[in-house]
Order: structure tokens, then sequence, then C-alpha cells
């Protein structure tokens, strides 16, 4: 369902962005890059939130014609950032509501953010990986492609 | 509408809707109290109770009276609720029966059963009543009975359906107290009609929702059944609850597309799958757009034309609660759903329509909200709006692009249809925005009107988005939005405005490390640099694109031929140069020095090879490659010397660089600490400090920009330093990745060469890496010739052939055929030349490289050693055999026995050689090819003997005995002993006792030799001996060289004996044995054995009558403490000089101990007066003490076992400290002259009897 | 003594990760140190090794276990009681080889391989090699020489861990074992 998921470390580089298809994967580079603005908005409009929320789920961060982007930051300040195909509803329905009423879990998108996180959290725990570098990992690799195909 | 004949009127959906009060009755009454009662019934709040558990409201009620008419009934099935009359009243100020049942009963009667026709049962009777009017009836009433009969006739059973309302014109508490009753029971009736009416109505509305699936239900309908609801509450100031309709329609609608997009689609909504003809955006001046609404009734509407008119709606509603910035965010939302929702029904829609169309809305939305806010509102707001701003620009971009209003050469043809297409799809404008100037509508069809139009109103749109984010900090979003303008300024050809916005996105990319977006905007980057003919920036950009691994292979091949191509072309100006950072071509990896330690010597060698990752994607030519390399004169020596070198081995001299991972932004996670070293500039001449300081060597990595490597994009900082010392390798073709490249410099100047920069020149283009690091330096050095001699063992041995070394460092000389060591011969020493010498030649670093025959040549005075020929700063070394002749001052080394030492004998070398041998030194001196001076070199030698001698006596025979000492460590063959008198002793015959003549010398043994002498007549009184053996080393078998002897040379005086001293013990009279704590007496008898000799000439010898005295002195002495000699144990007597006199002494001794004891020893002195005239008699203990201490003195010179030559001089010194007067001296008889014959021998003790206890004393 | 006080059959509770992330950091830095991948094995076996000599007599206070009159019984203690009181699974024993000289220890779920990959540059590395080193130094010290080496990794990208376990000879003399 999504089409581009990416991790971005605390420095705002990119860790992590896989999109499909692949073709435009240009786009979507630009796309979660410009959406850190919004990231950052959040995140210093509700800085006292986060110090008492161990994660935060910042929503739909901004939608375009075509697709919408959501945002995720952990309490390390590592973002994740999901583009889902405007057409695609499932995601999309009552967001705005649901995060606006502050119920997160409530909300698909928060699920998913979650099952990245805890694969981000696996991939931190690999000894082989150094934290700061690119993310290369099969497991994560899977693990966002299966986010990506599933029509949930 | 269902009101067919009456033409309702226009205001009704105006603002000022009111719910509709009907009015029947007395018009006049009403009509009279109309203004108190419109002004009235708002004033109180009501709560209004609702259904479905929705929260209770305050609301002020107002109403709309309007005459009773049976038309304003609504009738069955009427939707409509604006024009629903919710109450309906009679007005009445009948007072007298008789009027009421004429007239007003019936009326009343009437008004109800049309009221019941329409089964309306909101209604209400109103009684006015003022006294005036009583007052002139006559027959009055109370005025109860009228509204009784009313209340009977027709409200039965709900009587509160009839109120008084008295002198409602009067100021009176009376009346107020009415007036609010009445109010009051207005409110609740409203409110309850309210409740009733609008509950059922809702309930249908549902039913009718739930028909929906069935196949004649449509939307539209629907839609305005629940519209019919908002505007009631809208009317009844309820605007959340009116949103909550439309929400609720929005809401319906959407899910119906996503339903139609998932395949079941209602057919309803195929109405509004019709192509878009009309796309002029949204209208939001108006509170409701009247067209719209009535094509939705008309079910002709379009999607647009429907989210148009709901969206107005919601607009509308959110602007009356507030909620202006939740207007752009939905617009924005409403927009893209839009073109998704068109998109998935697959309307089709004319290109650029919607794109007119989402232009239009955002700017009516930002007008709107412009509108009703204030600029410190909006400003504060930005955020809600920005998007539809940014939005907006896009869309009229792609209209400029679809309408060719970018090319530089204008729209063609087709371009203009399809310009005018669009136009005509605007419609015409609107009337509410026909007179304002920046109306959305104006501004799309001027900017679509001319190209000069539309650049100026695209970049004004840009501008303001770009501003907006910025000014709220998104940068980001600004410049992507930027990037879109410098794509336009491209096309518009004019790159210069581009390239600061395309700059300006690329650094924030390289700042965070996006690598898609920097590749992709340096390609654009390129491009407008191109245009620009910035051809330093152009190239920089290709070479970076062409290491770039994101492109293409084509790609990155094809901007490596731009630059390729840009070195190769002749440049016109040949000194320009063109100057890149390197490592954007080729990554500098590691360096590898040869020799690994980075020192060399002056002329020396040095290789560095450098592996380089070429980053290019095809083999690149390279005509140059340079190191810069800057020199500093360091004169620290040591460190250039080649002891160092061998010392200091670096493992493997390897220095790795750390790879640059190029779009990785570094330097914000981890800054590099200083490196501070202290800096000493010294001037070449003199080596005197010019400058001294701390210098940083990561400068450069810390005090670079924050946007790490964006600095390269600017024209580049490298500065290209060409300093005198440089590493050259020409004609080098780099393939892509790793490459090796060797230099080689001879080395020149000694100093420290640190490696600065490193330069690939391809034609005028020059790559640079401006910084090596971290710091790569070698050293070169020069050094002097050295010559070094030191023996091969620890110390050399005298007298053998010893081996020692000579080690030339040639340093800066090369020793060429024919150079030759000369040495000056000492006489003592010789330097023996066997046939094989060989030399062997040790490159710096101790390599053997060669070895050769050496000559040597000796005449007498010099020998000379011909050097082979080796290059500089190598090192010769080469044994060669001395032998130090045991010659006068190594036998002379004997002569310290008297006392007098060496001049050579060196005292240190007494304690390292613990066994101190005596050594002797050999000067020589030796001239190099090298230098004019010569250097002299002493050689140690140790002889490995030591000999002393002793003289033995029997009786008169006498014996010279040699004890040879080897200290050395060797063993030595000794042979042919032999002792010589020397001197005038003619008659004096030496007999040797010693048998054999080879005899091995172990190491640290001694060996004794004896002699005889015999003589006939009287003879000489001092004996000069030498005694000489020659010793070879006992290992060697055979010696090329004869060894000289080992000599020794002494003399002895005196030793020819004069007296003889014999002592015997008797046992007490009358026993046979000596027994313990007895008396014996001890005999002593001293007798002259020559007449008077050339020795007796001395003070004490006196002439009496016919013969001569000399004066001697005995003492007993028994140092084993066996005897204790009882009176005197010591006197002086006069000795006649004459053969065969004897002198007896007697005296008392007593044995202490029982067994063979030793006799005690006698000593005899020669006792010599001082000739001062009063020679003073002195008491003899004086004098015994006095010489009991010269006894002592004599006592361990004797042991000394020496001649007696100094003994005078020693006790009159001695005797002359101890007493200021004249004494008389004693003077021991050299060993020679006294033979005591008693000596060894041993009486027996027997124990005394009444001794219960033995003691018996061993000796 | 107090050490005795905890010897209980009681296992102490402690973060897996703590002890996942602890072994990793382990084998990361051998990595480091050693530049072949073999080094590297040996090292962890001969550590584990010398963790097994001490750990057998820490193991054989806390659970009583007798001694075992042959393999099978070893075997069975290994993987029931040994296996689950250090690393808190069971493994299970199979593939015993006809003389019933060898067995393998299958392994479902490693607890020393949770959240590890193997980058491609460490194919040969045995990343979880310690534990062979343990079985061998600890059954040394109750005088039985196997060889134990792992023949399936899930690392690897096989379905199960696998220990082959190879009885070599008993150790007749007891002589102190020198640590390697």
């Amino acid at each position: 369902m999504a089409v581009c998921i990416a991790v971005i470390a605390k420095e705002n580089y990119p860790l992590y962005i896989r999109s499909t298809p692949t073709e435009n994967e240009l786009k979507f580079h630009y796309m979660v890059h410009t959406s850190l603005d919004v990231v950052d908005e959040k995140i210093s409009a509700m800085g006292k939130a986060l110090v008492d929320q161990r994660e935060l789920y910042l929503g739909l961060l901004y939608p375009t014609e075509d697709y919408k982007v959501y945002g995720y930051v952990t309490n390390s300040k590592v973002k994740f950032v999901m583009v889902v195909d405007s057409s695609n509803t499932a995601l999309r329905d009552n967001e705005i509501r649901s995060v606006s009423a502050g119920d997160w879990r409530t909300t698909p998108g928060w699920w998913m953010f979650r099952k990245l996180h805890n694969s981000y959290t696996d991939v931190m725990c690999n000894p082989f990986y150094n934290p700061g570098d690119r993310i290369q990992s099969r497991a994560f690799d899977n693990m966002v492609m299966s986010m990506m195909i599933q029509v949930c | 509408m269902a009101a067919p004949e009456e033409p309702l009127p226009p205001v009704i959906y105006t603002m000022e809707n009111k719910p509709i009060v009907t009015c029947a009755g007395d018009q006049n009454l009403f009509t009279s109290i109309y203004p108190t009662l419109s002004q009235q019934l708002p004033r109180e709040p009501m709560e209004w109770r609702r259904s479905y558990g929705r929260a209770p409201k305050m609301i002020h009620l107002e109403s709309n009276f309007v005459q009773f008419k049976e038309e304003l009934l609504p009738k069955e099935g009427n939707k409509a609720l604006l024009t629903f009359p919710f109450l309906h009243i009679y007005w009445t100020e009948c007072c007298d029966t008789e009027v009421y049942k004429a007239t007003v009963k019936d009326d009343l009667t009437k008004w109800q059963n049309v009221l019941k026709a329409h089964s309306s049962v909101d209604w209400l009777i109103v009684v006015v009543e003022n006294d005036a009017k009583k007052k002139n009836k006559t027959n009055i009433l109370p005025r109860t009975s009228i509204v009784d009969k009313i209340r009977n006739d027709f409200c039965n059973k709900q009587s509160d359906r009839c109120v008084v309302l008295s002198d409602p014109l009067k100021d009176s508490s009376r009346t107020q107290e009415s007036w609010n009753a009445f109010l009051t029971k207005l409110r609740t009736l409203l409110l309850m009609s309210f409740t009733k009416n609008l509950g059922k109505f809702e309930d249908d509305m549902r039913t009718l929702r739930e028909k929906r699936t069935e196949p004649g239900w449509s939307f539209c309908e629907y839609f305005m059944v629940q519209e019919e609801l908002a505007f009631v509450f809208e009317m009844l100031q309820q605007f959340e609850d009116a949103l909550v309709q439309y929400d609720e329609l929005d809401a319906l609608f959407s899910q119906y597309v996503v339903n139609f997009g998932a395949g079941d689609g209602a057919n309803w909504l195929t109405f509004f799958c019709q192509p878009v003809k009309s796309w002029s955006g949204l209208i939001l001046r108006k509170p409701i757009d009247m067209e719209k609404r009535e094509l939705i009734q008309r079910q002709e509407a379009t999607l647009l034309d429907l989210r148009s008119y709901l969206f107005s709606r919601q607009c509308t509603l959110l602007l009356f609660l507030q909620r202006p910035w939740e207007v752009a965010q939905r617009a924005l939302e409403l927009l893209h759903s839009c073109v998704q929702e068109l998109k998935l029904l697959e309307v089709s829609v004319p290109p650029g329509a919607l794109d007119c169309w989402v232009f239009l809305s955002c700017l009516e939305v930002l007008q709107r909200i412009e509108g009703c806010c204030d600029r410190a509102q909006i400003d504060s707001n930005i955020a809600h709006t920005v998007g539809l701003w940014s939005y907006a620009t896009e869309k009229l971009k792609s209209l400029g692009y679809l309408c060719g209003l970018v090319s530089e050469k204008g729209p063609n043809s087709e371009d203009l249809n399809r310009t005018v297409d669009l136009l005509a799809g605007l419609g015409a404008e609107r009337p509410e925005t026909a007179n304002t100037a920046q109306s959305p509508y104006k501004k799309l069809k001027e900017a679509l009107s001319s190209v000069e139009a539309f650049e100026k109103h695209y970049l004004d749109l840009s501008h303001a988005t770009i501003e907006m984010y910025t000014s709220i900090g998104r940068i980001r979003s600004a410049k992507f939005v930027g990037k879109d303008l410098a794509e336009f300024y491209m096309r518009k050809k004019s790159p210069q405005k581009a390239e600061i916005y395309l700059q300006g996105a690329l650094k924030t990319y390289l700042a965070e490390g996006w690598a898609l977006p920097i590749t992709h905007t340096r390609k654009q980057l390129a491009e407008c640099q191109k245009h620009l003919g910035q051809t330093e920036n152009y190239l920089q950009t290709s070479s970076l694109l062409a290491s770039d691994y994101h492109l293409t292979e084509e790609q990155r091949k094809y901007f490596c031929q731009e630059v390729l191509s840009f070195a190769h072309q002749q440049s016109d100006s040949p000194g320009h140069r063109v100057v890149l950072p390197m490592h954007s071509f080729a990554q500098l990896r590691d360096l590898h020095f040869d020799p690994s330690n980075a020192v060399v010597h002056v002329g020396g060698i040095l290789s560095v090879e450098i592996t380089l990752c070429s980053q290019m994607p095809v083999p690149v030519h390279v005509e140059q490659i340079a190191i810069n390399v800057h020199f500093s004169i360091e004169k620290n020596t040591y460190r250039k010397t080649a002891e160092w070198l061998t010392k200091h081995k670096t493992s493997n001299g390897i220095i790795k660089f750390p790879v640059e991972t190029s779009p990785f932004p570094a330097s914000q996670n981890i800054l590099p600490a200083l490196e501070l070293y202290e800096m000493f500039e010294r001037s070449p001449s003199d080596n005197s400090l010019n400058t001294t300081g701390i210098i940083c060597r990561n400068v450069h990595m810390l005090l670079r920009r924050q946007e790490s490597s964006s600095s390269l994009e600017a024209p580049s900082g490298v500065a290209l330093e060409d300093g005198a010392h440089m590493l050259r390798c020409s004609n080098v073709t780099l393939e892509p990745g790793a490459n090796k490249i060797t230099f080689r410099t001879q080395a020149k100047e000694p100093g420290t060469y640190t490696l600065r920069q490193l330069c690939a020149s391809v034609g005028p283009v020059r790559f640079v890496l401006p910084h090596i690091y971290p710091l790569v330096q070698y050293d070169v050095y020069s050094q002097e010739p050295q010559l070094h001699v030191e023996p091969l063992a620890d110390s050399l041995l005298a007298g053998i052939p010893q081996k020692v070394k000579f080690t030339v460092t040639t340093g800066h000389y090369t020793v060429r055929n024919g150079d030759s060591l000369q040495l000056s011969n000492a006489e003592a020493m010789l330097i023996l030349c066997q046939a094989e010498n060989r030399a062997v030649i040790y490159s710096n670093t101790r390599e053997k490289s060669s070895d050769a025959a050496l000559r040597v040549q000796s005449s007498d005075k010099v020998t000379s050693i011909s050097l082979p020929p080796a290059p500089a700063y190598h090192v010769i070394e080469f044994e060669l055999d001395v032998l130090s002749l045991p010659s006068v001052p190594a036998a002379g080394g004997e002569s310290d026995l008297r006392g007098t030492p060496e001049p050579q004998r060196k005292h240190k070398d007494r304690q390292t050689a613990g066994h101190c041998m005596v050594t002797t030194d050999h000067k020589v001196s030796i001239d190099c090819p090298w230098s004019i001076y010569s250097t002299v070199i002493a050689l140690t030698f140790s002889v490995p003997f030591r000999t002393t001698h002793s003289l033995l006596s029997t009786g008169t025979r006498k014996y010279v005995q040699l004890c040879v000492q080897n200290l050395s460590e060797l063993d030595f063959q000794l042979s042919d002993s032999n002792l010589v008198a020397t001197g005038d002793s003619t008659d004096l015959q030496l007999i040797p006792l010693n048998t054999e003549s080879q005899q091995c010398i172990c190491s640290k043994q001694p060996v004794f030799f004896v002699w005889e002498l015999r003589w006939t007549q009287e003879p000489p009184p001092a004996l000069h001996g030498q005694f000489s053996i020659g010793f070879s080393p006992a290992s060697e078998e055979r010696l090329s060289v004869s060894l000289k002897p080992y000599t020794y040379e002494f003399q002895v005086e005196n030793y020819f004996t004069l007296y003889n001293v014999k002592a015997e013990i008797f046992p007490p009279s009358g026993m046979q044995h000596c027994r313990t704590g007895l008396l014996c007496s001890l005999e002593v008898s001293i007798t002259r054995l020559s007449d008077l000799l050339e020795v007796d000439k001395d003070e004490a010898l006196m002439e009496s009558d016919q013969c001569f005295l000399t004066k001697l002195m005995y003492e007993v002495v028994d140092n084993s403490s066996n005897w204790a000699v009882c009176g005197k144990s010591c006197g002086a007597i006069s000795m006649p000089v004459a053969a065969r006199a004897t002198h007896r002494v007697r005296m008392d001794v007593m044995p202490l101990f029982a067994g063979h004891l030793p006799l005690p020893d006698v000593r005899l002195f020669k006792y010599l007066p001082h000739h001062s005239a009063h020679s003073s008699q002195l008491d003899a203990d004086s004098w015994i003490e006095n010489d009991s201490l010269s006894v002592d003195r004599h006592g361990d010179e004797q042991s000394d076992g020496g001649s007696g030559r100094s003994r005078g001089s020693v006790h009159s010194a001695s005797s002359a400290e101890h007493k200021g007067l004249p004494m008389p001296r004693l003077q021991a008889l050299p060993t020679g002259q006294v033979f005591n014959s008693s000596a060894g021998m041993q009486v027996l003790v027997l124990p005394s009897q009444d001794n219960h206890v033995l003691e018996v004393s061993v000796t | 003594m107090s050490r005795q006080a905890n010897r209980g059959t009681e296992s102490k509770k402690m973060s897996s990760e703590l002890f996942t992330l602890t072994y990793g950091a382990l084998v990361t830095q051998l990595c480091k140190d050693y530049e072949n991948d073999e080094d590297v094995n040996k090292q962890l076996d001969k550590m584990g090794y010398n963790i097994g000599v001490r750990l057998i007599e820490d193991f054989l206070a806390r659970s009583n276990v007798g001694r075992c009159h042959d393999f099978r019984e070893t075997a069975d203690v290994i993987a029931k009681v040994a296996f689950k009181m250090y690393l808190g699974i069971t493994p299970s024993i199979t593939n015993w080889s006809p003389a019933g000289d060898e067995f393998s220890l299958i392994l479902e779920n490693n607890p020393l391989v949770d959240f590890v990959e193997l980058p491609d540059n460490h194919s040969s590395l045995i990343y979880s090699n310690l534990l062979c080193g343990v079985l061998r130094g600890a059954l040394e010290m109750v005088q039985m020489a196997v060889e134990a080496k792992f023949v399936q990794d899930t690392l690897k990208g096989d379905g199960v861990t696998e220990i082959r376990m190879r009885f070599i000879r008993r150790i007749e003399d007891n002589l102190p074992a020198g640590e390697e």
C-alpha cells in the first residue's frame, strides 16, 4: 500500500529509503525530504508531548494531489516517513480526525509505523550494524517490502 | 420547491431566515403588538432539549411573523423546512360574549379546521385585554369568561394553548408579568414545534438515506433534503449542526466514489461522470451559490459543481464558526480529492481544465480568507495557507507549460487553441467578483493571455510562496519551489537567474546528504553552468557527476567526456589553468614510502607509491601527477643518522587515508579533534630560528563551511601552490578504480619534506587535493664519513695477535678505487697482514651489498689499507690482526713494585679488569681519504701475566723464585723460561731447577720457576735478574708470526746471609720436657757468618780496638701467643763484625698450652744511633714502644718480600713524625741477610700433672 | 561462601537483549581485531573453552546431576539441563550415529543470534562458535574429550542451528587442564 518508506536519521540524512515503483524514485526522495519540514514543525510544536510519549505518530504530514505523506518520530529523533498513494483510502479515511482526536492507536498508520519501528530496533541491535550507517538489512528490506505490497 | 403558485420571496435564502410563525385573527391588534413582540422574543435565551441524545443548547429565538394563509401550510410529504410554519397564533382582544359568539368563534373554528386539515398542532390563541376597552363597556363580563369560553370551545385538555396578554402597550408590572408569561409560552411552544417537526424530518431523512441502495435513489434529492435540515440549523444559528449535515453529505458522497472505484457503482453516480465542461473554480463569496444548487436540484450538477457547492457551504459555516484556517486546510484536501475522484470516476477532463479549476479555487479560498481576517492573523497562520499558494503556483506552472507560455519562442497555434478552450471553460466572470481587480478569474485570464503576463504572475506566485515557506522555516519546501522556478528560468533561457536557486537547493541536499536529489540538482546545475559559460564550475560539476554512482554509465561517461574534451581542446591562453578539487576525480587511498621509514640520505633514492582510486567511468590519461612538497630545514641530526634508520623501522610504512563518502554529512555528527603541533621554521643559511608557533594540522577539516562539500559547487577555493619541490610522475593512465602510481626522487638537500598537495593535470585542467591529510613527511639527511676502530674482544691482550674491527661509515663520501687508510705505525704495535683480508660492504640499512678483498701494505713507518670502492652511505667493515709487542713499557709495568707508578697505567682499567691486568695503550693515527686531519685512535692492550719474584735462602745458599700468574681468560703454552743476570755479576751462576721447557699455564693459574744462585768469591751486593719466557695461546696450533717472549726484570739486593739466628728452649732443670705453666729458658744465639762486608758500611758500624762492632737489636715475639715471654723480650747488642762471632741471650718463657709448640720467633734489627753529639740514654720503654711501632711496620714490610732499599727512609719518616727529638733508629735487616735456623722447630710441652683438664693447642 | 549462597537451581533473571548485545559486541570486536574469520572462530572457541572449564564447576554445583554412564546420558544432561539453565532453551537431540558416539543438538532458536545479520564479508564466520568451545571445555573437565562444531546455522540461511557433537575418547589421567 505504501509506495515509499524512509527512515531518516536525527541529522536528517536518509538511513533508508525504498520506493516502488522505482522509476519515480527521485520524486519520492524529494517528497520525503520536503516532508521533513513538516516533521520538524510538528516536533517543535509538540515538543512537550515528546517528553512523555515514547514515540510520536505525527499523522498526515501533508497531502499532495497523488500522495499522502505520513510521519512518525522516535524519541531518539529518528524519523519514519511513509508515502501512500492517495487513491488508496485505507489510511486516508478519517486520519485527520482521529489524529486531532488524539487517539493514534486507532489509525492504521500508527500500526504500520509501530511495525516499522520494531523492525528498525532489531536492525539497531544487530551487532554488525554501526548506528548512523545506511541500513542494509534483509530482514528490514523484507518487512518494508511486505508493507509496500500488502493492501490493508 | 413544492410551493407552486406563490413565488417564494427571494429573501428566504438570505441569512435573515427566521422560523415562520403565522398570525390569524385581529391583524390590527397584531401589528400594534408586533414591534414589542419581535423585539422581546429573542431577548431571553431558551434551552432546547434535543432528540437523539444531542446536547441541549441555549438558543435565542426569532421569528418571522407572517399573516396566516392556508397555502402556507405544507402539503403531505413536503420536504421544505424553511417555508414550514412552526407555529400558528390567533390574536383577539374580544371581550364581550356577544361579539365572541357572533364573529370570533366562527373565525377561530375556521382557523382551527384549516389547521386540523393540515394536521398541524402547533397553534396558540392569544387574548389581549386592555382596561381601556373595558371602561366604556357597560355590561362587563369578567374577562376570564371569554378566555374560559375559548378554552372550552377549542383547547380541550390543552388549556395552555390559550394565553392572556393584558395591557401589552402599558408599562406596568402587571403588563410585564403577562408579557413574560406570554413570551415564555411562545418560546416553549416554538421549541416544542422545532423538536417535533425537525425530529420528524430527520426520521424521514434517515429512512430516505436507508433507501440509498434502491435503484431509483438519487443522491441529489437526498442532498436537498439534508441540506434543508442544515438550513434550519443555520437559521437557528446552530452552525455546528449545519456543518455536520454537510460533512455527512460529503462523507457519503466520497464513500460512493470510493466504492465506485472499488467496482460497485451506484447508477446515480453516472450523472457525475459526465465530462467536465466548466471549470470556473469555487465561489465562496455568496453564502449560497444558487446556480449550482439548482444544478444539483435538477440533477445536472457535475462532480465539480457538487463539490464546489458543498465546499462553499462548508466554507460559509466554518467562517461563521470563526475557523478560517480549517477552511484553508479543507480546501486543499478538497482540491486533492476532487482530482482523485475525477480520476477514479474516469471523468473525461480536457487537459488543463483541472489546473484552471484548482488554480482558481486556491486563489478564491485564499481571497475569501483574507477577506475575513486581518493581516496579522494571516501572517501568523501562513502554515495553513501556504499549501494553497504552492498548489496554485504548481498549477499555474503546468498551465504555462501546457499553453506554451514557457518556451522562449512563445505559444504556437495549437497552444493558442488550447488556451482559448481553457478560457472558454471558465465562462464569464461572476458578477460578484466582476469589479474586484485581482479576482482569480482575472488573474488566470491575464496569466494565460501572454508570455510576459504569465511570467509576471508565475514569478509573483512563486516568490510569494517561497517567501512564505521561508518565513515559517520550511526551508526544504522553499528550495523545492525554488527548483521549479529554476527550471522555469532555464526554459526561459535565463540561467543566471536559475543558478542561485539550484545552488540553494543543492546546498540543502548536500547538507543533509540526500544522494538522489543531489545528483539530479547537480545535473540541472551543470546544464545551467554550461549555459552561463562558467567553465570552471561546469567542469567541476561535471567531474562530480562523472564520479556519481547514482547516474547511469552513459550519463557518467557523458560528463566525464565533457571534462576530457575541454581538457584536450587547445586552450587559446596557454597559461590558463582550471583548478578542480581532486576528490571527485580520484581519491587518494594510501601512500607507501620506500624506504619504509621515509628517511633517506642525500642523493639517495626515495620512492613514494600512492594508490589513487579513480572515480571516472573511463580510463583517463593524465599528463602529469605531481605531489607538492614543502621543504623545511630541520637540523635534527640524530634523526638523520644511519643508526636512527636501523632503530626506527616503521612496520610497513603505509599511510592510509580516510575514504570520504562525499554525500554523507560527516561534518555534522563527528567533528575531528584539534591536532596541534609546535612548529619551528629555521633559516636555511644558518640554522637560526626564524619563526615558531603552534600549527593545527587538520584545520582544513575544522574550518570548512557547515554545508561541507557544497563549497565545492561554488568556485572552489582550491589554491594551487607551486613550490620548488615537486614529486612528478608523467603520462599516467588512470583506470577506473584503484591505480598505483610510484614517484621516485633523488634526495637533495637535507631536511624535512612535507607532502602538501596532490595535483593531477589533464591538459589545462588541474585536479588538486589541497591538503594531504594525515600529515605525510619524509626526511633527507646527510652524514659525515666516519671511521670506528674497536677490538672484537672486550679487551686486547698484549703479546699475541688480536683482532680489531674497522668500520668505515662512508656517509656522503664515495669511496673510490685507490682510497686507503694510512696508519702511522706505533713502534710497539704491529699490524699483521695475512694473505686474505676481506672487507664487507653494507648498505645503509645494514643489508650486505658486497664484499671485497682488502689490500694491506705495511712499510716500516706506515701501513696503508686500500679500501674497496663503496658508494656513499654505505658501511665498510673489515678486521685486522694487531700485535702489541711486550716492549719496555709493558715490562716496565712490573716496576710498580718499586713504587713508581707508570704514566700509561689506566686506573679505570685496573678496576674493570678485576684481576688488575697491567695495560698499555697504543696510539695510532689514521689518515682517512675524506679528511685532511688524521684520526687518532688508542688501543689498549693488557698484559696477560703478572710476575712476582722472591728470594729464598737456606743457610747461605740462595734461590730465586719467580711466580708467573696468568690473569687472562686464555690458556697459554710457556716455553724456554730463562733467567739471566744482567749487570757486572760475572761469577754469579744461575742454575735453573725447572725441568721441562714446555708447560701450560691455564687461565687464572700461577706457574713457579726457581733458580739457585751460586758464586765463587764474594758475591756482588745486588742481583739484576731478567726473566723471560716465551708464550703462545694454547689453542692456536701455529702462529704466522713469531711472538716475542714475555720478560720480567727485577733486582735483589743484600741477599748474602750475615747472621744466623738460633733459638732453643730448655725444659726446667731436672725435667726432660717442658710443662705448661712452668718456666723454661729460651736461649737465642746470634752468629755472625762473615767478616766485614760492603753492606756493613753504615752508621751502625763502630770501630773499636782491632775490630769492628755493629749494633743489633733482637726481639722475641710470639704472635701465636703460645708462650708468655717473661721479663725483657728484646734488647740491643753490640755484635763484632767478624766471622763466627756469636752472641747468646737467655730469657724465661712459659708455655701456655701443651703440645708441640712452635718456638716464638726472634727478629733481628740493625740499631742505628742518631749521630747528634749528646746521645742521651733513653729509657727503654719509650723507645721500646717506639720501635715496637717500627717493628710492626717492619713486620708487614717483610711480608711484602721486597728489597730493603726504602726501609730507612720509611722508618725515619715515621720516627720523625713520631718524636721531635732525634732518636736511635731501627732498621730491619734484609731477609737475605738473616737466616733463622730454628724457624719451624717445635718443642714438646706436656700438660702439668695437677691439671685435670688437658689443654692441647694444635698448631 | 556468598557465591555458594546464590548457587541454587533457581536461575537468575537477566535481560536477554543485554546478553545478546554483549555477545554481539564481543564477536564484532574480534572481527575488528583479527582480519580473517578463521582466526575469529578460533578465538571464540578458545574463549568458550575457558568459559567451559569454569562453568562446569558452577553447573555441577547448581544442578546436582550425578556422573553420566554413557554419552547418551551426557547428551540429555547437556540439552535438558545445561542449555536450559544457561541459555533458557532446550535443544533437541537427533542424528545419533550408529556407534552412539555422535549426535546433533538442534537449536530452534539460538538466543545468541537474535537481531544478528551476517554481513557478506563475514560469510565464513561461525558466529556462535563460543558454544562449541564451552561444550568442549566443560566436558573435558569431566574426562570427556569431544569435538563440537556447527553443521547448520540459521545465520547462514539454514532452517535450524545444529551443533554436531562427537565423542573422541575418555581422558583417563585427569591432568590439570591448562587454559589454552
